[in-house]
């Protein structure tokens, strides 16, 4: 009976939740072609400041992998007014914190002040967008701290090692198959000269979008932002365009065997469209929760699993993978555990998900939305990520709409079109050494 | 070992709770008390119709019963697995459905919760919760599933070398003391628990005497009284068991261990004894520590070994506030070939710190990032009612921010030098390492993982 009201309420709360406004953003574009956008949030005396280049590793050159990220760093290595190595410095001072990161798709400063400090914050990342003048010693030692960054967070970790590979075969032929942090000997090449070029051909003020999100108004913004980036020139920008990843026609498993695991696990990766939400709905109502079917029938009903879920990446600017994930119960055998997933995603191929479940799963959605309005950076992220890869506020306002919209025939038929579509899965398999007296016989 | 929450959360309300005196009130925190007596604080918040409470309870991971070390650790992923009338399932499915996020954590020293939900599903929130802490059922189903769960997680850590480093640092710094074992238990322990076991566990650590609480967002005052009442009235006043009190000892400290592991980088940590929270020096050790390495890239260690050497990606140190044994540690990975030279740096930088202290420039940089960053602390309201959640488990009052800027402020650079000579000491670093050092000399090798039957 309750739960029978609760899908009731569900269907009440529906319409209205889809009219609310989600982030609320105001938005210009500066003569140069610079975009502005502002997210109002006024509990406490602070601002996000952020600069969104929409430039990332998928806009290297072949044999170029990791300058995206490379470059990355030697934004805070220097220029007449903020010499190396003291950007992050001056910001901290300001008490004040400051980072950056790298995607396919994007680079991303950004940093989070006391609201007195914005202008001063807004001088240096404006200075450093065209000023930079980083001498080749210190670019060199940033290249050793990189390669320090890709033995810590790839090769000491058997998992990412298995994800560089899952990718390469997901995404042949395209980008995406390539490491953002890039391949360690492509690495060790990329020489002062890269970087330079890199910076002289992408950043610019019309490959760039400010974001300001916490207690600012856009007519507060407005005057600093033309007065800061509204002077820099536009450069022409390369054209964008990306190859199709090759078919995937073969099975394709891959076994990494290595003693740094102690416990296995499987993944099924499949190729799969950009901004479905129809497969975001799918995949939540799927195995977004514990309560959903995957986790309740694999890990609660049949034991095979102490953790069963689905992860679906709609923000992209070409092409998005979902993944499947199993964690088998100790003691169960891989194989069994991966036998009883297929069974479990067949049924679910083969029939649709009850309307309970879908719709449960939409509200999920929908509410987490809400609990992002709960941050300074949460909002600035979302609309980043999203204005990067090419949608528009629109698009990120219009989404509860959008996902309120979406029929169990819809979320149905954007899985069963990846799963009996003509790309086949990439099967991993993250698996621990045979135990010795097993493995001699 | 990981951090525990409750020590994040106590470390987070220590960097950025340092507000000048003179400076208007940033957080109007009202003291509030339930009709039966329960207290609480209270930071009232419109901005977003979102509730959120932390709370804590002393007790957490001192409390295992022996033989049974991670007993806490199981309670805190149990509590969501059914309570009342409502199995694993059905009590799940009301948190997703109502968009409640419930979660708990097993402290060194307390068992500490939190919830966040939308305004409009408070009374939703108040009631589960309230059961997940008078009722919980500890189902033999969902205990076998967690226990599953938790072996799989137990043999994970048990090859990974971050892991393995940090588990070994308190294996070897708290010997023979309960800090010294693993938070998650061990395989054995594991196997010889029982739902029983939980439900005697419960009884004895939810209850009133020690409880904190602290709320921040869309509800009233008299809303969050009849909150608070609603979910932890049921409970009893008081049990009779008994928490470690006597201050752990410090063992191995000034040597420095191996632990070989095949892998592309050595993970380093060292670290000795620190000084209390409660201790007015503690101010002062707050600033030699942004200046020695808690300051990220404004920190003497990351200028060293990352910027000026290229040996890491990164490098920092770091107070821990554990009640019986604080201690100030600093962690870093680095290439087998460069940790030698890379650990070498750090006790060189150690060692100029402890002998002359930050310099004034140093002080007022650390001062102006400690104090001026408080804003950033009251951006979201689990950050709110978290950090206010950590004061209330130290015993400070809701006053307590001003007295403590004042003393930040006042720190001088002959305080700071001096305090400089009595927080750090390179002789007596105890320094793990963890992988295949190049030329790296330890005092002694570690055939097991300390705490690791």
């Amino acid at each position: 009976m309750l739960s029978r009201l609760c899908l009731i309420l569900a269907f009440i709360f529906l319409p209205f939740m889809a009219d609310a406004e989600v982030f609320n953003p105001k938005t210009m574009t500066l003569p140069n072609g610079m975009r502005v956008v502002v997210i109002e949030n006024h509990r406490a005396p602070a601002v996000a400041h952020m600069v969104w280049y929409d430039v990332g590793a998928a806009n290297e050159e072949a044999g170029k992998s990791g300058l995206a990220h490379f470059f990355e760093h030697l934004m805070f290595k220097g220029t007449d007014k903020t010499p190396a190595g003291e950007f992050s410095k001056m910001v901290k001072r300001l008490g004040g914190n400051d980072n950056a990161f790298t995607s396919q798709d994007y680079t991303a400063y950004f940093q989070q002040v006391p609201k007195q400090h914005l202008e001063t914050v807004m001088m240096m990342e404006a200075d450093r967008m065209v000023n930079l003048n980083t001498s080749d010693e210190n670019i060199l030692t940033e290249r050793d701290v990189i390669i320090e960054e890709r033995k810590e967070r790839t090769d000491n970790n058997p998992a990412s090692i298995l994800r560089e590979e899952v990718n390469s075969a997901l995404f042949a032929n395209h980008p995406y198959g390539v490491p953002v942090i890039g391949w360690m000997n492509e690495i060790e090449n990329l020489s002062p000269q890269d970087t330079r070029e890199f910076y002289k051909r992408w950043y610019a003020p019309n490959n760039a979008i400010l974001i300001v999100s916490g207690d600012i108004t856009m007519n507060e913004l407005k005057p600093l932002a033309e007065k800061y980036y509204g002077v820099l020139e536009p450069v022409a920008l390369p054209k964008i365009s990306y190859p199709e990843p090759a078919p995937i026609k073969t099975d394709h498993r891959i076994f990494l065997t290595d003693p740094r695991v102690g416990t296995p696990t499987l993944q099924y990766n499949y190729r799969a469209p950009k901004n479905s939400e129809a497969l975001q709905v799918w995949a939540e109502a799927f195995g977004g929760h514990t309560t959903s079917p995957l986790y309740k029938e694999l890990v609660v009903d049949q034991k095979q699993a102490v953790q069963a879920g689905v992860y679906y990446n709609s923000v992209s600017e070409s092409h998005s993978a979902l993944t499947f994930y199993i964690v088998p119960a100790p003691g169960v055998e891989i194989g069994d555990a991966e036998k009883a997933f297929e069974v479990i995603l067949k049924k679910y191929i083969e029939t649709p998900l009850p309307a309970e479940d879908i719709s449960r799963a939409k509200q999920r959605l929908m509410d987490a939305a809400i609990f992002e309005r709960d941050s300074l950076m949460g909002p600035a992220m979302i609309i980043g990520r999203a204005l990067t890869s090419g949608y528009t506020i629109d698009d990120v306002e219009n989404w509860p709409d959008d996902v309120a919209a979406i029929t169990v025939e819809q979320a149905h038929d954007a899985a069963v079109s990846i799963m009996n579509g003509y790309d086949k899965p990439v099967i991993s398999y993250l698996l621990p050494p045979e135990p010795e007296a097993e493995g001699e016989e | 070992m990981s951090k525990n929450l409750c020590s994040i959360l106590i470390a987070f309300a220590f960097i950025f709770f340092s507000l000048p005196a003179q400076a208007e009130k940033v957080l109007d925190v009202q003291e509030l008390e339930t009709e039966s007596g329960i207290k609480l604080w209270l930071v009232e918040d419109h901005n977003v119709p979102v509730i959120s409470m932390n709370f804590s309870f002393p007790g957490g991971l001192a409390m295992d019963p022996e033989g049974k070390t991670g007993l806490a650790y199981m309670l805190s992923i149990m509590l969501d697995e059914g309570a009342g009338d409502l199995d694993s399932q059905a009590f799940q499915k009301e948190l997703a459905d109502n968009s409640i996020s419930m979660g708990f954590s097993a402290g060194r020293d307390h068992f500490t919760g939190g919830i966040k939900t939308l305004t409009r599903n408070q009374d939703k929130a108040a009631e589960l919760l309230g059961l997940a802490l008078s009722q919980p059922r500890f189902d033999q189903d969902a205990f076998d599933r967690m226990q599953s769960s938790t072996e799989a997680t137990i043999r994970q850590n048990l090859t990974s070398p971050n892991w393995i480093a940090a588990r070994s640092f308190n294996g070897l710094m708290f010997e023979g003391d309960p800090y010294a074992l693993p938070g998650q238990g061990t395989l054995q322990t594991l196997a010889n628990m029982t739902p029983d076991d939980l439900r005697a566990f419960a009884k004895d650590q939810f209850v009133k005497d020690g409880l904190k609480i602290a709320i921040a967002g869309d509800i009233t005052a008299e809303s969050a009284k009849v909150f608070v009442e609603r979910i932890f009235s049921p409970l009893a006043d008081a049990s009779d068991i008994k928490t470690p009190e006597k201050d752990a000892e410090f063992k191995n400290q000034g040597q420095s261990f191996l632990y070989e592991f095949d892998n592309p980088q050595t993970h380093i940590i060292v670290g000795h004894k620190g000084i209390p929270v409660q201790d007015e020096d503690w101010p002062a050790a707050q600033i030699i520590n942004y200046a020695l390495g808690g300051g990220g890239f404004d920190s003497r260690l990351m200028e060293e070994i990352r910027e000026k050497k290229g040996l890491t990606y990164g490098v920092s140190s770091y107070m821990s506030d554990m009640a019986r044994a604080p201690s100030i540690q600093a962690s870093l990975s680095a290439s087998n070939d460069n940790a030698a030279e890379a650990i070498a740096l750090l006790e060189k930088e150690w060692q100029r710190m402890a002998t002359t202290g930050p310099t004034e420039a140093e002080i007022k940089n650390a001062q102006d990032y400690l104090t001026g960053s408080l804003v950033l602390a009251l951006t979201s309201t689990d950050a709110i009612s978290g950090a206010l959640n950590g004061l209330q488990q130290n015993g400070f009052d809701a006053d307590y921010i001003n007295r403590r800027n004042d003393r930040l402020r006042n720190v001088s650079a002959d305080q700071a030098r001096v305090v400089a000579g009595r927080l750090l000491d390179p002789e007596r670093l105890m320094i793990i390492t963890v992988g295949n050092p190049t030329g790296f000399q330890p005092d002694q090798k570690l055939e097991t993982i300390p705490g690791i039957e």
